[in-house]
């Protein structure tokens, strides 16, 4: 819940804001039949799973539901998957990149994270590094977003042992535990992003400049018979 | 520092802050989260596993 309302709207905004077509499969939407149908119609080049884990699988909202487990590591194949679950480092992901997934970010550990008990906000810098491998919008090699995330934990894990040491050794553990596999010379590569927003905005424009024509040329008659 | 000291010393500090720690499928309050330390529990020896790494890793960064 943490993941999917306070964390993944910033990831999604991210994307947005860089012109790319965002699927957001939430809630009752997370489940295999939703996941192939959008990998079939849409190819995605970067894959976001965040939501419960475990060793060979990212669990669906529902009881007994999994989103990919090892019985769907193929149709990760040519994408890049950031994987926000416990312990999904230690056999799922392996197993994605074994069936042809570029690389794969993953935690092998449990991941934790703290939020105020009030709002359930994460704490600072939890939000901040989760969502950092999101520089692979801006076409960084996937070993550069890693390095980019760690940085992130380090700078966040020195500003709390200032102020709640505790704080700072689950960052820590979450640092410790976040793993990429996979070859980290891949990104996405720039035509494909700059083509699918050049798209965007070019029929943005086309249906503006149609709607123009269409009332000039309605337009025109009436002026022309005054 | 016996191991008791040491689940009361990180038990007290998740007291004080007061924050809630979701970890693995469950959100614990910072209360529940001092009990399981205090208890010696799995989620509880994580605590601990993970303050003794900090500490040393706070005090390899001081030398």
């Amino acid at each position: 819940m943490i993941l999917s309302t306070k964390v993944m709207p910033d990831v999604i905004a991210y994307a947005t804001k860089r012109m790319y077509l965002v699927a957001d499969l939430y809630k009752e939407k997370a489940n295999k039949s939703e996941l192939t149908g959008d990998f079939l119609r849409k190819y995605p080049l970067i894959v976001w799973l965040a939501s419960h884990g475990g060793e060979d699988a990212v669990i669906g909202p529902e009881v007994g539901q999994t989103v990919a487990d090892l019985a769907n590591t193929v149709w990760f194949n040519g994408k890049i998957v950031v994987i926000n679950a416990c312990l999904t480092g230690r056999k799922l992901a392996p197993a994605m990149i074994d069936s042809g997934a570029r690389a794969v970010f993953a935690f092998t550990d449990l991941l934790t994270i703290r939020v105020d008990a009030n709002t359930y906000e994460p704490l600072d810098g939890f939000k901040e590094c989760l969502t950092k491998p999101e520089v692979l919008y801006d076409g960084v090699k996937a070993k550069d977003a890693y390095d980019a995330t760690i940085a992130e934990y380090n700078k966040w894990i020195e500003a709390w042992d200032k102020v709640d040491p505790t704080t700072a050794d689950i960052l820590r553990a979450d640092r410790d535990a976040f793993m990429m596999f996979g070859t980290g010379e891949t990104k996405v590569v720039a035509s494909t992003y700059l083509f699918m927003g050049l798209t965007d905005a070019f029929v943005i424009a086309y249906m503006v400049l149609w709607g123009i024509l269409q009332s000039v040329k309605a337009i025109l008659p009436m002026v022309r018979g005054k | 520092m016996t191991a008791e000291d040491l689940r009361k010393t990180v038990a007290e500090a998740i007291r004080r802050k007061g924050y809630t720690t979701v970890l693995g499928n469950k959100a614990y309050t910072a209360e529940e989260l001092a009990r399981e330390v205090e208890a010696g529990t799995e989620v509880g020896n994580k605590i601990i596993e993970w303050s003794i790494k900090g500490t040393i890793e706070r005090y390899s960064a001081k030398k």
